[in-house]
């Protein structure tokens, strides 16, 4: 019986993933290609969770004070892809094989993989340690900008210098090497592959001299900007806290709101060369597993070379040129948190953006100060909101439908007033609109682009100065000025920037459509529009679940249900437990704690 | 949920099932649809003064005709009425009986569309050809229909919901210049006259029919009942209202009694320029309508075309059913002649389905339970039936369940 096996009773396989090498890896086939080490685990976990790895520390401190040697347990997760992508047969059968006890061969097949030294971003420093065996070569290597350089120098390379400084020199080996060791997390690794995998990712590797094993240790240099607000989501009341380009930090921004044990970060890489890392959040024994599967599922598709953090929210929508959101992206902490404790399932990883699935209207419609004020105020607001998507997406084609179409359908006043406007204008009310509409997207992009200093000032004086100047010289009319300033707050009021996009770009082909056949090919058109948006599936739920399927048990769906009477989950999401608070009380208790919390005295159920 | 037995629809067209209020919204916008054209005159002519009951009677009527349809639909969970018919009356009657729907509900949908396209161009978009709104109505409505029955049946919901409010609403802001003398007296032709009226109406519920073909997508089987009771109440209900706002605001047969038809007529200019500001929202719900009457119509067809053919393909079937409404709408010379053929053609000669069918399929319903029970004939699935159902001992005797 291998010594530590007792750990599989207490870390969860899923926790640490296993790796396979050497699969051809099919794009768009899940587990698809040929292992070449079939069912052998591999000691160093490379897509462990830090949470995990810190648990089996904590587990092996405790073991008879035997340091060092964690025993990787056995996982029963499927294998994954090579993370290394397409390479050749030899090259693959390196990466597979053990390292040698020769350091001077260690060293040349890590040169080699890493094609130093043209590749100067390799670091080796080598160190002569003395020990009972006599002297010993240890050899550091590391990427350069990736490593923390005090924590190298603080924790691996001045302990191994301290031994030279003893009177009577102790054992050091691979078994012992973790008592001399300052850096919390360190493992073992016996194939290049592990190695190769730490070096990339920003850990050190320790050779000793003589050992078939090497050190990888947590030295990994993360800079990134502080925990501050929300740009894109910003609140008069709640938190003003928002998601930064770190995932660790990401993670605990969750977890601070959310302190249950139940709460499962799940770490995986995508991409076949460039790995991002990718946590998939949930609530065991609320979510609905069916959900967990799919998004893994979805993740081991992704078969492009580099997955830039940003891209992940491509990779899940499904209807590739309907521009439907199926996700809800947020930059909210206290929002994710209540979206997970209600059931969903958030895609975390180093970017600001949190993706939710599964997506609803509902959610995308929903701002987390929905939960911060009154029910009634806050129904008012979220009404408005839906006004906002249809203002925006119509506001400009009706326009251009009754005045090219059906002007008897407008007061008589109004009709002369707009009529003598038109009267200097030379071009039809369509093309008046359109290009009106194209100038203040040129506004907004530009506004986005230009510095962050003069950006609003642009996006002011350029609407103003624009449509002023466009009407002196008759190229528009004052009235379309005015309904596009209008479509123009519709989109910013929209609480979504996914959906805000869509609505903009859809409003386009409406205004094409209401040229072409006025309010019947209006009509028309927002027949296929809504034939389409119910269509829309986010991890096989409808989209506008649940209005449509209607789902009459949830009160929080148009307006904002009483907070007293949100004691459930949405039902149309099939959590595990559907009632929250009572009938939960371990992590009830913990969330009532919370002071943070988006919705006070709903226990579990948290809405934002 | 009881399964179904043997192939059926759901098999070769892979689409998913639906719940209660699907169905219910997908018969209603099929029945009223075409409320908003020549029904109210059509209705008034034949009631007078008492045209308004005429729905809502007719539609008790109604009622007890599906009445036998969706009892031998429970019988046969799963299967459309065509394939019931297969099974109960063999393959030349199923044939007969599914390509007279066929031709009705084409016929009719074709001549809907016409009339829907002739309205929109008289009122709408007058400088817009007739040929371009019906092929713009059919290629919606055929789009609409290839994205599947659970596509169909939200978008159904979306419009039920809002042409239902829409009636309402139109109703309710005109009530305050509604002339209720309009509905003296009571039984407007005499009541003999009307009970014939109520009887010889029901064809205005001919679309009732299409619960043959939605009983094999619904999730309950006990909802076949229920969806066609409510979307048969319903339809009445709104059918009534909008004959009794048409009968209230404008001059109907019963004008002949006004002794000033041009104060008459002052009112309606007045009355038209306040719809005229308001008819955008109704423009935009009747042609939603009016166009998932379309894809409702070409849905219908596709599973009737796979039901008498056995042409298993839901595509090619809604094709061929929407280039078929398409042509036959484009047939009429004109409007009055679509109107002409839809009311004195289509709905009076669909009676010989609408009582024959149903009625026909539940005796022979009966007679093979019948002989179930006295062990003559087959089992269920062609197995011979069990010795042991006529040993008292072993519990024979009593009804199967």
């Amino acid at each position: 019986m291998p010594p530590f096996s007792f750990i599989k009773k207490f870390v969860k396989p899923q926790w640490i993933r296993p790796f396979s090498l050497g699969r051809t890896g099919k794009p768009g086939i899940p587990g698809g290609g040929e292992d070449i080490v079939e069912g052998k685990h591999l000691e160093r976990p490379p897509y462990a969770t830090p949470d995990a790895r810190v648990a089996e520390r904590a587990l092996w401190s405790a073991s008879d004070g035997q340091w060092g040697r964690p025993a990787r347990p056995d996982s029963k997760s499927p294998p994954r892809r090579s993370p290394f992508g397409a390479m050749s047969h030899e090259k693959r059968r390196i990466l597979a094989s053990d390292i040698s006890r020769s350091i001077d061969k260690n060293l040349q097949v890590i040169m080699d993989i890493f094609h130093a030294p043209r590749n100067a971003g390799l670091i080796i420093r080598g160190i002569e340690v003395k020990t009972d065996r006599g002297a010993v070569r240890v050899a550091l290597l590391y990427m350069e900008g990736l490593i923390d350089g005090d924590t190298v120098k603080r924790n691996l390379i001045a302990p191994l210098n301290r031994l030279n400084t003893l009177d009577k020199p102790v054992r050091f080996d691979s078994e012992t090497a973790f008592q001399h060791i300052g850096e919390a997390q360190v493992f073992t690794a016996r194939k290049y592959s592990q190695i190769t995998m730490a070096l990339v990712e920003g850990e050190c590797v320790i050779f000793i001299d003589g050992e078939q094993e090497a050190l990888t240790a947590d030295t990994r240099s993360v800079k990134h900007r502080q925990v501050e607000e929300s740009p894109t989501e910003a609140v008069v009341r709640g938190p003003h806290e928002g998601f930064v380009e770190n995932l660790r930090e990401n993670i605990a921004l969750i977890r601070r709101r959310l302190a249950t044990p139940d709460l499962v970060a799940e770490r995986h890489m995508v991409g076949a060369r460039g790995h991002t890392p990718l946590v998939i959040a949930y609530l065991e024994g609320v979510v609905n597993p069916k959900f967990v599967d799919e998004i893994r599922r979805a993740i081991d598709s992704i078969s492009a070379d580099l997955v830039p953090a940003g891209d992940i929210t491509t990779w899940f929508q499904p209807v590739k040129w309907f521009p439907f959101p199926t996700y809800i992206s947020t930059e909210r902490p206290d929002r994710v948190a209540a979206m997970i404790a209600e059931g969903h399932v958030a895609l975390v990883n180093d970017s600001p953006n949190v993706l939710l699935l599964p997506a609803t209207i509902i959610g995308l419609m929903n701002s987390a100060e929905d939960y911060y004020v009154h029910p009634v105020p806050a129904s008012m607001l979220r009404l408005i909101r839906y006004l906002a998507f249809f203002v925006t997406l119509y506001s400009s084609a009706m326009y251009v439908a009754i005045t090219t179409f059906h002007p008897e359908m407008l007061p008589t006043e109004l009709m002369f007033a707009i009529a003598s406007a038109r009267e200097v204008v030379p071009f039809p009310a369509a093309l008046e609109v359109a290009l009106m509409e194209v100038a203040f997207e040129l506004v907004r992009e530009a506004g986005v682009r230009i510095p962050s200093v003069i950006g609003p000032t642009i996006g002011i004086v350029g609407a103003v100065v624009l449509g002023q100047a466009a009407v002196q010289a008759s190229i528009v009319s004052p009235i379309p000025v005015v309904v596009v300033a209008i479509a123009g707050l519709g989109s910013c009021a929209i609480p979504n920037y996914d959906l805000s996009l869509f609505a903009r770009t859809m409003k386009f082909l409406l205004i094409l459509v209401a040229a072409i056949f006025g309010i019947p090919g209006l009509t028309l058109a927002s027949l296929l529009l809504m034939a389409e948006i119910l269509s829309v599936r986010s991890l096989g739920q409808p989209i506008t679940a649940p209005i449509i399927p209607f789902w009459r048990k949830n009160l929080d769906n148009i307006i904002v249900g009483p907070v007293s009477k949100l004691n459930k989950r949405p039902g149309f999401l099939r959590p595990q437990e559907v009632r929250s608070g009572r009938e939960n009380p371990p992590a009830g208790k913990q969330l009532s704690r919370n002071e943070d919390r988006p919705s006070a005295g709903k226990g579990g159920e948290g809405h934002a | 949920m009881r399964d179904r037995p043997g192939r059926g629809v759901l098999d070769h067209f892979g689409h998913g099932r639906i719940d209660m209020l699907s169905v219910a919204s997908v018969l209603l916008i099929y029945t009223v649809a075409g409320a908003f054209l020549a029904f109210p005159t059509r209705v008034a002519k034949a009631g007078q003064t008492a045209a308004w009951t005429i729905p809502i009677f007719s539609g008790v009527l109604c009622i007890l005709w599906l009445a036998p349809l969706v009892y031998v639909l429970g019988k046969h969970p799963g299967k459309t009425v065509v394939e019931v018919t297969r099974d109960l009356a063999g393959k030349t009657s199923a044939f007969v009986f599914g390509l007279a729907f066929f031709v009705f509900n084409t016929a009719m949908i074709a001549s809907e569309a016409r009339q829907l396209s002739e309205a929109l161009a008289t009122v709408v978009v007058p400088l817009t050809p007739i040929t371009f709104i019906v092929f713009t109505i059919c290629a919606t409505g055929i789009y609409v229909a290839l994205k599947g029955t659970e596509i169909l049946g939200r978008l159904s919901i979306v419009t039920a919901v809002g042409t239902t409010l829409n009636v309402v609403l139109l109703s309710a802001l005109t009530f305050h210049a509604w002339r209720l003398d309009e509905i003296y007296p009571l039984l407007g032709p005499g009541a003999l006259d009307l009970a014939k009226v109520y009887g010889l109406n029901q064809p205005m519920y001919l679309e009732l029919l299409a619960i043959g073909i939605l009983a094999p997508y619904l999730r309950k089987i006990p909802d076949i009942g229920k969806s066609t009771w409510v979307a048969g109440v319903l339809s009445g209900v709104i059918l009534s209202l909008v004959t009794l706002t048409c009968q209230m605001m404008f001059p109907y047969p019963s004008l002949t009694r006004v002794h000033l038809p041009f104060l008459r007529t002052i009112r309606i200019i007045y009355l038209s320029r306040f719809l005229q500001r308001f008819d955008v929202f109704f423009v935009v719900l009747w042609l939603s309508a009016g166009t998932l009457l379309v894809t409702i119509g070409a849905w219908i067809d596709a599973h009737l075309i796979s039901g008498v053919t056995g042409l298993g393909s839901y595509r090619m079937g809604v094709l061929i059913s929407g280039a078929l409404v398409l042509v036959g709408a484009l047939l009429f010379p004109s409007m009055t002649e679509a109107i002409v053929v839809h009311s004195q053609v289509i709905r009076p000669y669909s009676l010989f389905l609408m009582y024959g069918w149903p009625f026909t399929l539940l005796a022979l319903q009966l007679i093979k339970e019948k002989k179930r029970r006295t062990g003559g004939g087959s089992g269920p699935n062609g197995h011979p039936p069990d010795p042991s159902s006529r040993i008292p001992e072993c519990g024979g005797g009593r009804k199967t369940p």
